[in-house]
């Protein structure tokens, strides 16, 4: 008996987490050259749907092809992603924007965007400037983490 | 050419004392439910060239975490940076009010009192905000005032 209570009070939760979670995050690098190559990666979940999306622009090397995919996530992937938002520690509001360069020819540029919903509580994480500068924030590095997790738990979906 | 160089270093820091110094903001942050277990807390920020005091008070009942607490510290060029950046993303350098309608005749809400005065680039901006937040669910100006409020709190939790 105390098993099956112990069994429905994870499924609640874990229904309850699944339900409460949205999630969008795109992830934008920007080459300011010639070429002017441009990547951008989005996540969109909402509760145990997910769509995902590799763009390119301008200069495209031959392993660099478009991607898109949509799927229904499972129970443990949901759960997957909220453990890395808590262990990241990305459920938070931040921005850093940083451009120090006033000719930013050949420069990289990132701007990556995270919104969410979790737990009925809205969070936003913007980062936008040159990329030496914004991969030395610590956030980036959170924020890569979670995008590293996603990436294979959408891979596996 | 010493001359020259000593005159380009002079307008460089001039400028950059300038940018910071021109950057002046208060808020004061009141959350809390109204009830028969009423609760509240009250934050205080005051920003003033890079300087930061920050102040938190809790009446009524209170969780374990909730404990009044006063805070200085000096925020970073980068940081005053962020702060000028994200008034103008969030749209927040504008003179505007929400005031809920409802709030005296409600037994039970959750309400807030927002005001936040910004001094920058020479101009004074003043958004005041009060009542029930479920009212303002749909509003901007209260989500990104919001925002920018939790994103100066996580900021002073880790300046120094």
């Amino acid at each position: 008996m105390k098993k099956i209570i112990v069994l429905i009070a994870f499924l609640v939760t874990s229904t309850i987490l699944s339900q409460s979670l949205v999630l969008d995050i795109s992830y934008t690098r920007i080459e300011n050259d010639k070429n002017r190559s441009t990547r951008i990666e989005t996540f969109s979940i909402n509760g145990s749907s997910s769509a995902y999306s590799l763009k390119y622009d301008g200069r495209v090397l031959p392993n660099e092809m478009n991607e898109e995919k949509v799927c229904d996530l499972t129970q443990n992937a949901v759960n997957d992603i909220v453990t890395s938002i808590n262990d990241n520690k990305v459920a938070v509001n931040e921005t850093f924007y940083a451009k120090e360069k006033t000719n930013g020819e050949g420069t990289f540029y990132l701007l990556i965007k995270v919104n969410m919903i979790y737990d009925g509580t809205p969070y936003e994480i913007i980062l936008d400037g040159e990329a030496n500068l914004v991969m030395g924030n610590k956030m980036y590095l959170k924020v890569i983490e979670l995008v590293k997790d996603l990436r294979r738990i959408i891979k596996n979906c | 050419m010493k001359y020259l160089l000593s005159i380009v270093l002079a307008a460089f820091l001039f400028t950059l004392s300038a940018s910071a110094q021109d950057l002046n903001i208060a808020i004061s942050y009141l959350y809390g439910e109204k009830s028969k277990d009423s609760h509240a807390s009250e934050e205080s920020f005051a920003v003033s060239y890079t300087s930061v005091a920050y102040s938190v008070k809790y009446s009524g009942r209170k969780g374990k975490n909730q404990v009044d607490m006063e805070k200085t510290c000096t925020f970073t060029e980068q940081d005053i940076n962020n702060i000028r950046k994200t008034i103008e993303t969030k749209g927040l350098n504008v003179n505007d009010s929400l005031e809920s309608k409802m709030s005296k005749t409600k037994n039970f809400e959750i309400f807030t009192r927002i005001n936040i005065a910004i001094i920058m680039d020479g101009n004074e901006y003043k958004i005041n905000i009060s009542g029930d937040t479920i009212e303002f669910d749909d509003a901007k100006l209260y989500k990104n005032s919001v925002f920018f409020i939790t994103m100066l709190r996580k900021m002073v939790e880790d300046c120094k």
